[in-house]
C-alpha cells in the first residue's frame, strides 16, 4: 500500500485503449460547478485520455487533449484568459469551441498558421456533471439530465485504484442497480440513498462521483462519506497487487 | 553490453558524471558513486590524483576537465571533449551551481535552455516582462570544424537580466550545442564587451531523467556566491515544473506531434541536428 501507481504516458494508454474498443459513449469526466467561468483549468481522464477542463468567460465548458500542440506542454499549467486557453509554456492562445491558435506571442505581428490546433473534444453538461466524448462524432444522444434525481446533492468523486469494470461489480454487489437508461446506478451506502456515476479514468484507475439525497452538512452526508472511503477500501483491498 | 541505451550518441562520448570537486577524500576502497544510463559508477581519485572510474569490476575512461567528471561508456569517443576557453579566463568567476534532478528527456531541457521565447511567461519580471514578448530574428549555424550549433545575434529585452543587472534592459545571447546534452549560453556581462558563460551540462540517468549541472563561468564585483547560485536556482525552479509537463516527456523529432513556428529557428536545427546523427536516446518513437 502506499506505493505509487505506474503513471503510462498517455500515448501509451491510448494504444492500449484503442486495442479494445473506445465505447461510443459519455464519460462524466467532473462535476460541472467545479468549473468557473473564466478561472480554472481541472485535469481529467477518460479511457486514459488525459483532458484539459475549463470553462470560457461566456460559460461555455471545454474538454480539450491536456497538451499543447506547440511544445507538448500540459494546458493544466495554463491559464484561462476570457474565452482562450493560454499554454504557460510560451503563451500561446487557443480559442474556446474550435481550439484553433488565435495568438502567438514572440510575433505579434504574424497570423498563427491555420494548422496549429488544439485537439478538441465533444463535451456536454447534464445532471451537474461535464460529459465527454472521445469519438470523432459524439453519440447521437446527449447525456440524460435525469441521471441524477433533481435536487440531490454532490457527495465527492472518490479515486480507486481498480478498472472501471471491478467497480461497477463491486457496486453491483452491494445492491446498487442502473436504471437502464444511464451510466449511472443506484443504491444505497450505510443505508444513504446514492447514485454512483462510475468513470473510466485510465489503466487501473476509476473515478466514482456520488450524489446523495442527504443534505450537505448533514449527519447523513457525513456517514456516506466514511461509507465512500470504506467502499473504497474494499475494492482496492480486493485488487490482485500490482 | 551494460548501460540501457545501445545509441552510439551517449555509449561513444564524453557523458558527464558530476563535479570533479567531488572526488576530493575518495579512494578506490571509498569511492564516490554517480548514475548514468541506468548503471551506477564507482568514482575516485587515485595516489597520482588522475580520476577513475569503475563499473563493477569494469574500469571505464574517465577524465576531469572544465570543473567536472566526464565518463566514456564505451571508451571509443568519437570525438574529444568540447573546447571550453572562457573556463580558465583571467577575471571570470567559476561557480558550480549544484546538480537539479529533472524527470524529463535531456533533449528537452537543451531546446528549453536555447529558448527565450518563454522568458516572459516562466521568468517574468526577471529574464522577460510583458509586454515584451517579441523573439527577433537570430542566425543558427553548425559550424563545419566542430559540428556545434551556434545561435548569434540572438536579443531580448530583459528587466532584470542576472544578479548583477539592477534595471531592464535588452540583453544580447549566443547560444552553443556542444554535444547532444551539453549547451552554453553567452550574454551581455557587467564587464563591458564581455560575455558571462554559462554552461549546462546534463548527466542522463536514464531516457526521461537527467541532472542538470549548471556552471557559471561570469564577471560580477558584488555578488557573492550564494547570491549567484540562488538566482541559478530561482530560474531553474521555474522551468523544471514546465519540464516536468510536458506529455510527452521524450523529444519527437518526426512527423508533426509538435509544432515549431517563426522563432523556433533553434529548436529546429537542434532537432534536425539530432535527426542527422541518428539520435535514439531520448527520443519518442514516432505513432
Amino acid at each position: 500500500m502506499g506505493e505509487c501507481l505506474p503513471w503510462p504516458t498517455c500515448d501509451k494508454v491510448a494504444r492500449i485503449m484503442s486495442a479494445g474498443s473506445r465505447l461510443s459513449t459519455w464519460h462524466p469526466v467532473a462535476r460541472a460547478a467545479d468549473l468557473r467561468p473564466g478561472d480554472n483549468i481541472a485535469a481529467g481522464f477518460a479511457q486514459g485520455q488525459e483532458l484539459a477542463l475549463w470553462r470560457s468567460a461566456d460559460d461555455a465548458v471545454q474538454a480539450w487533449e491536456n497538451r499543447c500542440p506547440h511544445r507538448s506542454v500540459r494546458f493544466t499549467l495554463g491559464q484561462v484568459v476570457e474565452n482562450r486557453l493560454a499554454c504557460a509554456y510560451h503563451g500561446w492562445q487557443y480559442a474556446a469551441g474550435s481550439g484553433e491558435c488565435l495568438h502567438i506571442p514572440a510575433h505579434p505581428g504574424m497570423p498563427p498558421p491555420r494548422n496549429v490546433c488544439a485537439k478538441v473534444f465533444s463535451v456536454a453538461e447534464a445532471a451537474g456533471m461535464v460529459w465527454v466524448s472521445l469519438e470523432e462524432a459524439a453519440p447521437a444522444a446527449p447525456p440524460r439530465d435525469d441521471a441524477v434525481p433533481a435536487k440531490w446533492s454532490f457527495c465527492r468523486t472518490l479515486t480507486v485504484r481498480a478498472e472501471a469494470a471491478v467497480v461497477r461489480e463491486a457496486l453491483a454487489a452491494r445492491g446498487f442497480t442502473a436504471d437502464g437508461s444511464s451510466s449511472a446506478v443506484r443504491g444505497a451506502l450505510d443505508g444513504i440513498d446514492t447514485v454512483a456515476l462510475v468513470l473510466d479514468a485510465r489503466l487501473r484507475l476509476a473515478f466514482i462521483h456520488l450524489w446523495t439525497d442527504a443534505a450537505p452538512g448533514s449527519d447523513a452526508m457525513k456517514a456516506l462519506h466514511i461509507a465512500a472511503r470504506i467502499l473504497r477500501s474494499g475494492i482496492e483491498a480486493s485488487q490482485p497487487a500490482s | 553490453m551494460p548501460f540501457i541505451t545501445d545509441d552510439a550518441n551517449m555509449l561513444n562520448d564524453w557523458l558527464v558524471a558530476g563535479p570533479a570537486a567531488a572526488l576530493d577524500n575518495t579512494s578506490e576502497a571509498a569511492p564516490r558513486t554517480a548514475r548514468l544510463l541506468g548503471e551506477v559508477l564507482c568514482l575516485w581519485r587515485d595516489a597520482a590524483g588522475a580520476p577513475q572510474c569503475r563499473l563493477g569490476t569494469q574500469p571505464l575512461a574517465v577524465q576531469a576537465r572544465h570543473g567536472y567528471l566526464w565518463v566514456c561508456p564505451s571508451g571509443q569517443p568519437a570525438r574529444p571533449l568540447f573546447d571550453f576557453p572562457e573556463y580558465g579566463q583571467p577575471g571570470r568567476r567559476i561557480i558550480d551551481c549544484g546538480g537539479i534532478g529533472v524527470a524529463v528527456s535531456g533533449l528537452r531541457v537543451i531546446e528549453n535552455f536555447l529558448d527565450m521565447a518563454h522568458f516572459p511567461f516562466v521568468h517574468g519580471g526577471i529574464l522577460g516582462q510583458m509586454p515584451h514578448t517579441e523573439v527577433a530574428a537570430y542566425q543558427v549555424q553548425v559550424d563545419s570544424v566542430t559540428g556545434e550549433i551556434w545561435a548569434t545575434d540572438c536579443r531580448f529585452w530583459q528587466p532584470r537580466a542576472s544578479a548583477a543587472h539592477g534595471s531592464g534592459s535588452e540583453v544580447i545571447y549566443k547560444y552553443r550545442v556542444m554535444q547532444p546534452l551539453t549547451a552554453m549560453l553567452y550574454k551581455s556581462s557587467s564587464r563591458a564587451g564581455e560575455l558571462d558563460a554559462i554552461g549546462l551540462f546534463l548527466q542522463p540517468l536514464d531516457d526521461e531523467h537527467v541532472i542538470a549541472h549548471t556552471l557559471l563561468a561570469c564577471y560580477d564585483d558584488t555578488s557573492t556566491d550564494a547570491e549567484l547560485i540562488a538566482f541559478q536556482h530561482a530560474i531553474f525552479g521555474q522551468d523544471k515544473p514546465i519540464l516536468e509537463n510536458h506529455a510527452f516527456k521524450r523529444m519527437p523529432l518526426e512527423g508533426r506531434a509538435e509544432t515549431p513556428t517563426r522563432g523556433d529557428t533553434s529548436s529546429v536545427t537542434y532537432r534536425r541536428w539530432l535527426r542527422e546523427r541518428g539520435m535514439r536516446f531520448g527520443v519518442r518513437q514516432a505513432a
